[in-house]
């Protein structure tokens, strides 16, 4: 057997050392940029210990992907603006042990200057907690199975509507039910403003508001022609036809497959804003308030709350009253701000959400 | 007799580079608003005692954030923002100042959801407007010196005003006073025609604001009469007095020192809603929502301030009826912004700033 000299001599220049990674690199990219390839620098390595290189990455912020091999090119796929990765590529041995590291950090910059529509409340309504039909002429607090949220409800008729109903289901949503009454509406409007953090005469001013109502199931088969739902925003004033109501008629047409949709303030009405589509099963209607006066309008079909399109092609322009000088008063904040959904001549659906979002 | 070992090859083969093993990359995602914790890495694995030093760099994606600290820490970051990206690599060195191993944390804090801001559209410095004879009645094209802009304005002598209006360079847009005490010297800037976009839609998303900067103002002429005038008119109506007008007036106080705010549309409008000492300089910033609704600000000095929606100093200058299917009223036929003279008052207009909420 050959002898050696005792380690000491040697042991402290050979022990992890003879393979050293190159300088970390990094790279900062600006909003909207993406990231070129990444190929890390060679690794010192005289004796040739590196057999392999494993590549990882720790996602710091979004999800972006990384795929390449051996020193690289590494690409990175699905990078947006606000990314930020790091990426570890190990050299390893035949043994698969990891000799040293380099490392890659990268950022596209988050954007900044630019408003959003931030969600204020989103109320799940097949979470409520279930309850018999909701007392005609009278507020209700409705509870929610999963969350403490409550929110007050007005629920009145107009017209007539002596078997309509508005019945908290959970699993389902809030069941309107327009009954057998054909020239009526059952209203329930709610206290928009009292579940909100903040509205005050500063924050309408200074911010849009979008409320939307996710409304499903629709059934206008009642009496095509007539039946249909409503959809709007009002003061403090609970009903749908009084105070500042501004609202949108989704109205059945009489061939029972299509509709129409037309605005309405009080009781006064706009022209067809849709003239003729297929009757929608599931909508959002979306109210728009700006400036706390001016009531704009949408309609989605579908489930999914749209992103608010302010002016927008599809979208309508309610209006607004008049202010006088110098008060401090917008008639969607100084006695605040209800929304309201409604059967239309025996027109039924589910209320299934509620969102309200700002701009900010 | 000689002890035995391992040949330094058989050994290399089974040590080399891996006796020293850095913990785990470490990430942090703080909330908008907070901050960074302190930083401490986790030991490396070093069975051999090779290392004798650490060398931690913070690498800054975004932000400026600095660190301190030494060893594994903890590290310290201070002057961290929402926003901030920041790496800090920490080198295990030998003796020799070799790097056996890195250990790495990444850190960064979420910017707020929704953070918009005012941003300028245009910004037209009127003292580096080309000097002309005094305007005359109707439209011009008012140019610069130093840039390649323009804007064209209309000038309305309401009521008999006599005075001039006179593009000035090193000084700005400059009113005599004239010697009628019940006119108004109108200047409206066509807006709109400086956006690259003003629609509906535009005016729906976005708040603007318009800055109109006044210097050398002086209401002694007349006192209790004579005044300045600022605001908004809409663009097919070259005049204040006619159309949808919302602006601010200013005039003297009677007692030679004051001047009085009221806010008015045509020529209408409200009982004084300020009292305040007589303002040189002022800006006078009226904020659109929705392209219908004026709100008004005045500020002292020639700084444009943030605007303030609903503020306590912002003043609303009435809103029209918005009937159902209606276009905005400021943007359905464009937009002007204009200053006035009223009333034998004198000013200088020296800039323009048009802003937006985006």
């Amino acid at each position: 057997m050959a002898t050696y000299p005792a380690p000491g001599s040697w042991y402290r220049t050979l022990s992890g050392t003879t393979v050293e990674a190159p300088l970390p690199a990094s790279s900062a990219v600006a909003v909207g940029g993406s990231f070129g390839t990444v190929t890390f620098g060679a690794f010192s390595d005289p004796t040739s210990f590196i057999d392999s290189y494993s590549a990882n990455t720790l996602n710091v912020n979004l999800s972006a992907t990384v795929s390449g091999s051996g020193l690289g090119p590494y690409t990175i796929s699905g990078a947006q603006d606000g990314e930020f990765l790091v990426v570890t590529l190990d050299a390893q041995n035949k043994s698969g042990r990891v000799l040293t590291s380099a490392v890659w950090s990268g950022a596209i910059e988050k954007p900044t200057g630019g408003a959003a529509w931030t969600d204020l409340v989103d109320f799940d309504f097949t979470d409520v907690t279930t309850a018999s039909s909701l007392t005609v002429n009278a507020s209700t607090t409705l509870t929610f199975q999963s969350s403490p949220d409550t929110i007050d409800v007005y629920f009145s008729k107009a017209g007539g509507a002596a078997d309509a109903t508005a019945t908290p289901t959970n699993g389902t949503g809030l069941v309107m039910d327009g009954g057998t009454d054909t020239v009526s509406q059952a209203v329930a409007s709610f206290d928009i403003s009292g579940v909100l953090a903040s509205y005050t005469y500063q924050d309408v001013c200074a911010h849009t508001y979008a409320i939307h109502y996710v409304l499903e199931d629709a059934d206008f088969s009642y009496a095509p022609g007539f039946s249909g739902l409503i959809g709007g925003v009002n003061d403090s004033a609970t009903t749908w036809t009084t105070g500042e109501a501004r609202s949108i008629v989704c109205e059945s047409l009489s061939g029972g497959t299509d509709e129409r949709a037309y605005m309405r303030f009080r009781t006064a009405n706009s022209g067809n804003v849709i003239a003729s589509q297929t009757i929608l099963t599931d909508r959002v209607i979306t109210v728009l308030i700006l400036g706390g006066q001016i009531v704009q309008m949408m309609i989605t079909s579908g489930t999914t709350p749209p992103t608010p399109e302010p002016g927008g092609a599809n979208t309508y322009m309610n209006g607004g009253n008049v202010e006088g000088y110098n008060t401090l008063a917008r008639e969607y904040q100084e006695a605040g701000l209800r929304g309201f959904v409604c059967t239309l001549d025996g027109g039924s659906f589910n209320l299934t959400r509620i969102l309200v979002q700002r701009w900010q | 007799m000689m002890a035995s070992y391992v040949s330094p090859r058989t050994f290399q083969k089974s040590t080399a580079g891996a006796a020293v093993t850095p913990p785990a990359p470490v990430k942090a995602v703080v909330s908008a608003g907070g901050s960074f914790s302190d930083v401490t890495f986790g030991a490396f694995i070093d069975p051999k005692g090779l290392i004798a030093s650490y060398t931690a760099t913070a690498t800054n994606l975004q932000g400026t954030a600095t660190i301190s600290g030494s060893g594994l820490g903890p590290y310290t970051i201070s002057g961290e923002a929402d926003g901030e990206s920041l790496v800090i690599n920490l080198a295990a060195k030998d003796a020799s100042n070799r790097v056996l191993g890195y250990a790495t944390w990444a850190g960064t804090i979420i910017l707020p959801t929704g953070g918009g801001s005012w941003v300028d559209l245009v910004d037209l410095d009127f003292t580096d407007v080309t000097t002309t004879a005094a305007l005359p009645n109707g439209s011009s094209t008012l140019t610069f010196q130093s840039s390649v802009s323009t804007v064209d304005v209309y000038l309305n002598r309401e009521a008999g005003y006599n005075g001039t209006i006179t593009p000035t360079n090193g000084t700005g847009i400059v009113w005599t006073d004239g010697t009628d005490a019940s006119s108004q010297g109108v200047l409206l800037f066509d807006v709109d025609a400086l956006l690259s976009s003003y629609t509906v839609a535009d005016v729906s998303t976005y708040q603007y604001a318009i800055h109109i900067v006044l210097t050398n103002i002086d209401l002694s002429a007349v006192l209790g009469t004579s005044g300045v005038d600022a605001g908004l008119q809409r663009g097919n109506s070259p005049n204040s007095s006619a159309g949808n007008s919302r602006y601010l007036r200013t005039i003297s106080n009677a007692n030679g020192t004051d001047e009085d705010l009221r806010v008015r549309s045509r020529t209408g409008g409200s009982a004084v809603i300020v009292t305040q000492t007589l303002r040189p300089s002022k800006v006078v910033t009226l904020i659109l929502t929705a392209g219908q609704i004026v709100d008004v600000m005045d500020t002292s000095g020639t700084t444009p301030p943030t605007p303030a929606p609903g503020g306590t100093d912002t003043y609303n200058i009435g809103i029209t009826a918005a009937a159902l299917g209606y276009t905005p009223d400021f943007q359905a036929n464009g937009l002007y912004a204009f200053a006035s003279s009223s009333n034998r008052g004198v000013l200088t207009c020296t800039r323009l700033l048009v802003q937006r909420f985006e």
